[in-house]
């Protein structure tokens, strides 16, 4: 559950070429890796991560084999009627992917999101929740 | 990710611009996508209108209750704190890269802002703060009239 894709950082490239279909192609939106918090505990592993502007409509979480991929679109936002006078964040679309360990419990995932912040939980499957062993004496 | 390692304050430690040094190579590589990243804070964007000004911040998981948003004449300071997450001594920390902590903003504007008719408005983790100039520092249009 730590290690993280190589290729979920790029930016997102638009799939077909412009000669094909009529209109023109609108341009991509910028995509970036929002920034996590991974928390493991005896029976489960929380992930936090930072998705601001997107609610639980625009966010896309799968997990495919073993790679869980969450995906937030971000509509443009901003105040109706001004101009953008000076920009230290651009808005654009989340995109990160995650190893899952084979021992996670994939029925039992959920997720929450609540201003912003994604609460991923991952519960432990029962056979990878550590047990202990009695030591008899003999 | 960033590492951080605590140094005691108080004591030299020749260790300690080493362990800033890497946490500034970490922070720099692990953002290669974000520009224009205000240091060590959160990110603020500044729009403008005939009518005065609108401040926008993403600001996911902010604790409402602690955020305090105050206006003197042309300034406007901006003081919150990110909701944090309590956890059992058990836990363990895989990867922590959310900011979390305080913060503070101090935004200076061309014109008195009118305290008044301001306005906040926070939704899916990102704070609006709604700046209107005071009618008396508003643009005014002279008329020329030929002699």
């Amino acid at each position: 559950m730590s290690q993280q894709t190589a290729n979920c950082c790029k930016p997102r490239q638009e799939a077909t070429p412009a000669t094909t279909n009529a209109g023109e192609t609108t341009p991509s939106p910028k995509v970036f890796v929002p920034q996590v918090d991974i928390l493991e505990s005896e029976n489960q592993i929380l992930l936090l991560a930072d998705l601001p502007g997107v609610d639980q409509e625009n966010l896309d979480i799968s997990l495919e084999k073993n790679v869980l991929t969450l995906k937030g679109t971000v509509k443009p936002h901003g105040p109706e009627g001004y101009q953008l006078a000076y920009a230290e964040y651009e808005v654009g679309n989340f995109e990160r992917a995650f190893t899952v360990s084979n021992d996670i419990d994939r029925s039992g995932i959920e997720a929450v999101v609540k201003d912003g912040v994604l609460r991923l939980t991952l519960p432990k499957a029962k056979h990878a929740v550590s047990q202990k062993i009695a030591v008899k004496t003999a | 990710m960033v590492c951080r390692t605590s140094v005691p304050a108080g004591l030299w430690s020749p260790f300690r611009d080493l362990v800033r040094l890497q946490g500034d190579l970490g922070r720099l590589f692990s953002e290669p996508l974000r520009t224009q990243k205000a240091p060590d804070g959160p990110a603020f964007n500044v729009w403008k209108s005939e009518n005065g000004a609108c401040v926008t911040a993403e600001l996911p998981g902010l604790d409402l209750e602690k955020l305090d948003i105050s206006i003197v004449g042309d300034t406007v300071t901006i003081l919150g704190q990110k909701a944090v997450e309590n956890y059992s001594e058990e836990t363990r920390v895989q990867r922590r890269e959310r900011a979390a902590g305080h913060f503070t903003r101090t935004l200076k504007f061309p014109f008195r802002v009118d305290s008044a008719r301001s306005e906040a408005t926070y939704n899916k983790g990102l704070l609006t703060v709604t700046l209107p100039s005071l009618e008396d520092d508003k643009r005014k249009q002279i008329p020329v009239k030929s002699a």
